[in-house]
């Protein structure tokens, strides 16, 4: 456990964790905003051990230029790629940041996706990758197709690659997703009940642009996107964007039969169904991967009400993960659930930019 | 830093221009060129000099060469059946250091990418499709590009295009490097090597 004042640094420990591990911050903030004011680079060495007691040496050098460079040593060998890390420690962060999974918009629940099955399969994280720059491509070929009034016939017969390119893609991202939702349900529902202490239990439905059949056959995805980009490629020239593909689906949260979570769900459920979602996303990770994953609760507790935060301390104490690092503001519930003079649990104060042992 | 020749500072200025040189390589490049003996900078120069002098691209294949058509075009040995299509000159270099591949070469002079302005008309396609109409007997056609999204789209787009004229359009297999552990191949290159596998 991390303690210290607002704006005492806390956060920043665990955001290094992430960087370390992930090449990123859990906070979706640039490389640039990481470095300390007034300095020019960032370093971090950090030295994981495995659940099996392989160590593995993760080492980040962000420099702030221009142009600025980064690269991520592991034990020693540059990496080619920041892509080649991720996976190999897998880590689950929640913060207060993370209501927009269950509230916000269909993008958020597909960076949610995104960010579990990346670090849970590396074929998936290629396609993703490759899909993002294909559909950049396509999209500003048909901003430049609109720009210059080409016929039809010629903007069909020069978009034919990058369609091709993204649907393949997409029918491969999409399928994994409807996969992994299908296996993720069930820890879902194990951890709402854990969190909540109901039974009630939010079903997952994946909506991809109203495809009703099975979603997890990339086949049966391919020809359903193809039959929507010949239905929908004079409105793409039209719109100057890709209308077709895995940025438009949607991963749907139901609290109760056709009552979806971002609309109906209460305030209370919400959080409860976020909690669930992360410690969620932990066991799937630690399923899929072998790998115990790293949690990071950044300054959670503020926010949840005292039965809640009580549950979840209580697993956490309890043993039922992993290494957890938990930053905090106040201490007050910890120090009466969590023996911090045992082994299993320490406690830093962080003040005036220094981190103590207590 | 300003140095206090403009001389200098022009020629930094200029190397600094070059891929994968930045300015402080730049400057450290000019400073040993200072240095050396008037000879070597001079032939160095002279070198630069014939390069856009006596350097230019074959008028049939695209590579690089001093005559035209390429020593590669006019050599009578080489089986002018099978033509392979690579992005860059280099690629062509590495090919024949293989010493497996006797055909023909067309250089595209890099892949398609919207997002850099580069359509078919920016590539040597133009050019192919007229070597095809004038070369009959090409019974294959290989296509060797980058195994990234500007590849696959540019092999796509050339296998719709080709289809109708080249009996046969194949594409280099991606995978495993020979000769090395398993353990020390990147985890994509790995994974689709996976996905790829072979029946035995």
């Amino acid at each position: 456990m991390i303690s210290g004042q607002n704006g005492a640094g806390k956060t920043s420990i665990l955001e290094a964790l992430s960087v370390a591990a992930l090449t990123k911050s859990f906070t979706e903030a640039a490389d640039n905003t990481l470095v300390q004011t007034g300095a020019e680079n960032f370093s971090l060495d950090a030295q994981f051990l495995s659940d099996l007691g392989v160590g593995l040496r993760s080492k980040v050098e962000y420099h702030l230029g221009p142009p600025a460079r980064k690269s991520i040593h592991v034990n020693n060998d540059k990496l080619r790629r920041a892509s080649d890390l991720i996976g190999r420690i897998p880590i689950v962060a929640l913060t207060p940041d993370d209501k927009v999974i269950t509230g916000g918009s269909p993008e958020e629940r597909r960076r949610f996706l995104s960010l579990v099955l990346s670090q849970s399969s590396r074929l998936y994280l290629e396609d993703e990758i490759e899909f993002r720059k294909a559909l950049r491509h396509r999209n500003s070929l048909l901003g430049n197709l609109r720009e210059q009034g080409t016929s039809i016939a010629r903007a069909s017969a020069l978009l034919a690659p990058w369609t091709e390119v993204v649907i393949e893609r997409s029918a491969r991202i999409m399928s994994r997703r409807a996969t992994f939702i299908k296996e993720f349900s069930p820890f879902l529902l194990e951890s709402y009940e854990l969190v909540s202490g109901a039974s009630e239990s939010p079903p997952l439905r994946y909506a991809p642009m109203g495809f009703e059949h099975d979603a997890e056959s990339a086949h049966q995805l391919r020809a359903f996107l193809e039959e929507e980009h010949n239905r929908r490629e004079q409105e793409e020239l039209k719109r100057g964007m890709t209308l077709i593909g895995a940025h438009r689906d949607e991963l749907v949260i139901l609290i109760a039969p056709e009552r979806e979570a971002k609309r109906f769900a209460s305030q209370g459920q919400h959080k409860s169904l976020l909690v669930a979602m992360k410690l969620a996303e932990f066991s799937y990770l630690r399923d899929a991967t072998n790998e115990t994953p790293i949690l990071l609760l950044d300054d959670v507790f503020s926010e949840l009400d005292a039965a809640r935060s009580h549950r979840l301390l209580q697993l956490i104490a309890s043993g039922r993960f992993g290494q957890t690092f938990i930053s905090s503001t106040t201490r007050e519930n910890f120090d009466e659930m969590i023996d911090f003079s045992s082994n299993q649990h320490r406690l830093f104060v962080v003040a005036s930019g220094k981190i103590e042992t207590r | 830093m300003l140095y206090t020749s403009p001389a200098l500072e022009t020629l930094i200025e200029r190397l600094s221009s070059l891929p994968t040189i930045g300015r402080k390589t730049a400057a450290r490049l000019a400073i040993y060129l200072f240095k050396q003996p008037d000879a070597e900078v001079k032939s160095l120069a002279e070198a630069l000099y014939h390069l856009k002098e006596r350097v230019r691209t074959c008028s049939v294949c695209g590579n690089i060469t001093e005559d035209d058509p390429c020593a590669i075009c006019r050599d009578p040995r080489r089986d002018q059946s099978i033509i392979c299509i690579v992005e860059e000159p280099n690629d062509v270099l590495v090919i024949e250091r293989t010493n497996e591949f006797r055909g023909l070469y067309h250089v595209l002079g890099g892949s398609l990418s919207p997002l850099d302005g580069v359509g078919p008309d920016e590539l040597r396609i133009r050019e192919l499709l007229l070597r095809l109409s004038e070369e009959k007997g090409v019974r294959e056609v290989i296509l060797a590009l980058d195994p990234n999204v500007e590849g696959e789209a540019t092999v796509l787009y050339l296998a719709r295009l080709l289809h109708p004229i080249v009996p046969r359009i194949t594409r280099i297999a991606r995978g495993i490097p020979i000769g090395s552990d398993l353990e020390f191949v990147d985890d994509a290159t790995l994974a689709k090597a996976l996905e790829g596998r072979l029946l035995v």
